[in-house]
């Protein structure tokens, strides 16, 4: 045991020099960026401020202090999946004080939100590092039922603004759906895994399946109720790929493609504001003034950045009705221009390769589509986003993970995120689990062996 | 609240010429970096070896994922790097977009012209930015209007925004040449230019008669309703907007174009009205005007004429004019004699007046995709005959009866035009669009000697002038509240065969002949004597 500690920790001795730079880079790209938007807020004639500049220090202390943190306490996971968050956050860092202008006062608690974002990061890793994550393995009816507790309670209580149900306080409590919903699901798959495994859509195991429809008819129902197509859009998705990977039949696709072909239809149908939504997409020009503003407003700014953009700072996201969460991706690409977007989109795609990677590590089922289903959760969240500015998919509500404005969109992403690095390093717990489960799946040991 | 100091070094350094190239270093080394980093990072290699014997996710997803980016980055190519092949993307930038470092703004706006053909407002280049510049200007600001990048458009930049850019969203065609044209970085191409009705002499005058004081003066064409001058004061200056004058904080409401949106007790300007009414009614008789005045109750204050008031004021006593005509009350802007020729003539015969000269609707100056340069309606109250001391109140232009300069032109115009009423419009392109018809020839014939009465031997004596006969109708409004009176002074010339109609406002003016009066005469006399008033 002892041993084992000592060979991890000196895995991390071995890799500084590399990670130190990465860490560093990041640092540095955030003080240029902080450069750029104050230097244009300057020149457009305003007056610099402490509170200006303190979103910058916050994050760069907060973030700081993380780096330190998993270092202390030798993280031995991939040393590039906290490179890449932290590069993603500097950016949402940089966009979202952009937009949001001057922060008012020093004391602002919005300042607060991503220096807060990273203690859940860092509290969701120790939770979950080492296969400390196995705990929470039997937790899934719990999951489940304060998945259901939240949309619920939201209809009851909430508050309706912009066709959305708010809690207290703006927060959007149906942001944590993308944390429980996973939960559930991959304990719930992981109960009975071997029932599913080779099981395609031509022939699932009966009780599970239909366990299965009730419980997702009766989330998607509430959902739907709350008129939050896009959270439904999101979650299914996450369940089809969670059902391939849990039975190794890709057959479930076939539900992917009839939900979507029979949702688009009832949306067209039945919904005022979903069909509104299509028509802005099938044909924004129909009614520009209309359905379609946001969107073109959005591309017009596209197209005002070109291939270079105009600067971080330089652009005008004001000019864009509710910049901030739906279309930030147009407010960044104005201003870092196609470019920009290409690279963003490589981080994502890097960021998406690593948290599959983590998924793929595992060996237990439930950490195992736990992490695919995070996965499967941040793709849906970046690719759907992005389409819908681009006008390749109809507009959702769906956020950009860790860009968008919103305190709880920020602090869902960053446990998921904490989850994943927790995962990211397998331990002694997993170990003792695997040993445990030996007796119980005696079948995956041996595919194992025969693998080798 | 915790102290937020100012950060002065780094503004200074922010703020130095040399940013401007520091910047631009800045802005390639983040994308560089960004890129760099993004190389750098999956070098470092996952400590973490997977040993597992089913992998979670497959690589197809990584097939699926990869083929959607790539979806996406080429539909955003398709909008961002290619957008302006799409005409309808383009048009739509054109109108509604409003970042001035856009593309696609190199189509500049045309220029807007007076009637002569002078530039009013153009679109000059500077340092690869093109700015929307007024010549004159707060002159005209009112009619011109403003396009800002960042305060929108009003006026006839907004309402021929269409025409400016030299594009329709149903004419491709038209875009097709100035598509072709900004592909080719064959400069900056420019819209057609845009005539408006406006005479720029006149306009530049009558803003320096008017001066500081608040109000407004409106000239039409007679035959035709053009708009020929447009003054709202105070004014603003459309190429130094700034945010205060949006806030509403700016005193005297310089946004605020009275001449068509301004909402005035008329006075006595409105007895033209009345006149014409009872006339087309056929009223031939005459009226005592006792010093007493008109009431029909002892509740309501006795409505007199000004001479009572004058004359107790010097601790005289005035005996009235006697039995009069409706000539001389008109010359004599007697209360007494309205009065009662208001109630005689009838609630549905002074409403039906209204009406036919388009006091109950608005109407835009130029009609085009945004409402705007709007002459709102007027605020004609409810007349019924079982109330003949609101009629009483109606007929001397006082009471809730709020009307703008431009509709009290309007009435001048129509006497002036056998009765018929044109709509105003700012637009060469729709003139002589015929709203309704005050009164027939006969009584528009009568009432225009009547009103030249007024300026021979009347209230308005001090228009006469050998240059140009002007009939003519002066207004004093009581506005309440122990402020000044509003001055009015409205008309046409010349008499014989008339071509200009005018109105000018004086807020808290006083007199209408005091105030009002020269700025109308003064305007009229320099223009014949410079020659850009042709008779």
């Amino acid at each position: 045991m002892t041993a084992k500690k000592t060979s991890s920790a000196s895995d991390c001795a071995s890799n500084p020099p590399s990670q130190r730079l990465g860490f560093g880079g990041v640092f540095l790209l955030l003080a240029v960026g902080m450069l750029l938007v104050l230097g244009a807020r300057a020149n457009a004639g305003e007056f610099l401020h402490l509170s200006d500049v303190l979103p910058y220090v916050f994050w760069a202390v907060s973030a700081g202090i993380l780096v330190l943190g998993l270092r202390l306490a030798s993280y031995g996971g991939s040393p590039v999946l906290p490179e890449l968050m932290l590069l993603l956050s500097a950016l949402g860092v940089l966009v979202r004080s952009r937009m949001e202008g001057s922060v008012e006062g020093v004391g602002n608690w919005s300042l607060f939100i991503q220096p807060l974002g990273f203690v859940w990061l860092w509290l969701a890793w120790n939770f979950s590092r080492k296969g400390r994550i196995l705990c929470f393995r039997a937790l899934w009816p719990l999951a489940f039922l304060i998945s259901l507790a939240v949309v619920g309670g939201l209809i009851l209580l909430g508050s309706r603004f912009r066709g959305a149900f708010y809690g207290p306080g703006g927060l959007t409590p149906s942001e944590l759906l993308k944390l429980f919903v996973p939960l559930a699901l991959a304990g719930f798959f992981a109960a009975a895994d071997q029932k599913w495994l080779r099981r395609g859509f031509w022939n699932p195991p009966i009780p599970q399946s239909a366990q299965l429809l009730m419980a997702w008819g009766l989330l998607c129902g509430l959902l739907v109720l709350q008129r939050d197509l896009g959270l439904v859009v999101l979650l299914s998705f996450m369940l089809v790929v969670m059902l391939i990977s849990v039975t190794r039949s890709w057959s479930w696709g076939v539900l992917l493609a009839g939900a979507m072909a029979g949702g688009g239809w009832l949306v067209w149908k039945t919904m005022d504001h979903g069909a509104r939504r299509l028509q802005a997409w099938l044909d924004p020009f129909a009614d520009p003034t209309g359905s379609g503003w946001q969107v073109l407003q959005g591309l017009s700014g596209l197209y005002a950045g070109g291939l270079t953009g105009t600067g971080l700072g330089a652009g005008a996201p004001e000019r864009l009705p509710i910049a901030g969460s739906d279309f930030v991706y147009a407010v960044y690409g104005e201003e870092l221009g196609y470019i920009g977007c290409v690279l963003l989109l490589i981080l994502f795609a890097l960021l998406l390769r690593r948290s599959a990677e983590v998924a793929n590590i595992q060996s237990s089922p439930f950490a195992g589509l736990l992490a695919t289903g995070l996965t499967a959760i941040l793709a849906v969240q970046v690719l759907v986003n992005i389409a819908g500015v681009v006008t390749l998919l109809p507009i959702t509500g769906i956020t950009l993970p860790y860009i968008s404005q919103g305190g709880s969109s920020i602090w869902v992403t960053s446990v998921q995120f904490g989850l994943l690095l927790g995962m990211a390093e397998p331990g002694e717990i997993q170990k003792k689990a695997k040993s445990k489960g030996k007796s119980k799946v005696p079948s995956r040991k041996k595919s194992a062996g025969s693998r080798k | 609240m915790l102290p937020n100091p100012s950060l002065d070094f780094l503004q200074q350094i922010l703020t130095d010429p040399a940013w401007s190239h520091l910047a631009w270093v800045f802005r390639w080394g983040f994308l560089l970096g960004f890129g760099s980093l993004l190389l750098f990072f999956p070098r470092s290699k996952s400590p973490v070896s997977p040993q597992n014997p089913r992998r979670f996710l497959s690589r197809f997803w990584a097939f699926w994922l990869v083929l959607f980016l790539l979806l996406i980055c080429f539909r955003q190519a398709q909008w961002q790097l290619m957008g302006r092949q799409n005409e309808d993307f383009i048009a739509f930038m054109q109108r509604y977009d409003r970042r001035e470092f856009n593309p696609a703004h190199r189509v500049r706006a045309g220029k807007i012209l007076d009637r002569r053909g002078e530039i009013l407002a153009y679109s000059p280049l500077s340092d690869q930015v093109i700015r929307r510049h007024y010549r004159f200007g707060p002159v005209a600001s009112h009619a011109i209007g403003y396009n800002h990048p960042v305060y929108g458009l009003t006026g006839i930049e907004a309402a021929a925004r269409k025409d400016l850019l030299g594009q329709d969203l149903d004419l491709k065609d038209d875009w097709a040449v100035l598509g072709a044209e900004l592909l080719n970085r064959e400069g900056y191409a420019e819209g057609p230019h845009v005539f408006t009705t406006l005479d720029l002499n006149m306009q530049l005058r009558a803003s320096e008669l008017l001066g500081d004081r608040k109000g407004a003066v409106v000239v039409l064409d007679i035959q035709n309703g053009a708009v020929l001058c447009m003054v709202s004061h105070p004014d603003f200056d459309p190429n130094r907007l700034y945010g205060g004058l949006f806030s509403g904080k700016t005193s005297g409401a310089p946004l605020l174009n009275r001449a068509v949106a301004g909402q005035y007790p008329p006075g006595s300007v409105f007895k033209v009205l009345i006149a014409a009414a009872a006339l087309q009614n056929g009223f031939k008789g005459s009226y005592d005007t006792p010093p007493e005045g008109y009431t029909n109750s002892p509740a309501n204050p006795r409505i007199r004429d000004h001479e009572y008031y004058a004359a107790k004021e010097k601790g005289r006593s005035w005996r009235g004019h006697g039995r009069i005509d409706l000539g001389t009350a008109l010359a004599e802007s007697s209360n007494v004699f309205f009065a009662q020729l208001g109630v005689e003539t009838g609630a549905e015969n002074l409403l039906r007046a209204c009406h036919a000269v388009g006091l109950h609707r608005s109407f835009s100056l130029w009609q085009g995709d945004e409402a705007t340069l709007t002459v709102k309606a007027a605020h004609v109250p409810d007349l019924k005959d079982s109330q003949p001391y609101e009629i009483a109140q109606f007929s001397i232009g006082q009471g809730s009866l709020l009307m703008s300069p431009m509709q009290v032109a309007m009435i001048s115009a129509a006497v002036a035009n056998k009765g018929w009423v044109n709509r105003p419009s700012l637009n060469p392109k729709t003139l002589g669009v015929p709203l309704g018809r005050l009164c027939g020839p006969a009584a528009a014939d009568q009432l225009k000697w009547m009103m030249y009465k007024v300026v021979q031997e009347g209230t308005g004596r001090r228009m006469r002038m050998a240059e140009l006969p002007v009939a003519a109708k002066t207004g004093t409004a009581q506005t309440g509240g122990g402020q000044a009176s509003h001055a009015w002074f409205t008309g046409f010339a010349p008499v014989s065969k008339p071509r200009w109609a005018f109105c000018v406002l004086v807020e808290q003016g006083g007199y209408g002949s005091a105030s009002a009066l020269p700025i109308a005469r003064d305007l009229f006399r320099s223009g014949i004597k410079e020659g850009w008033l042709k008779l």
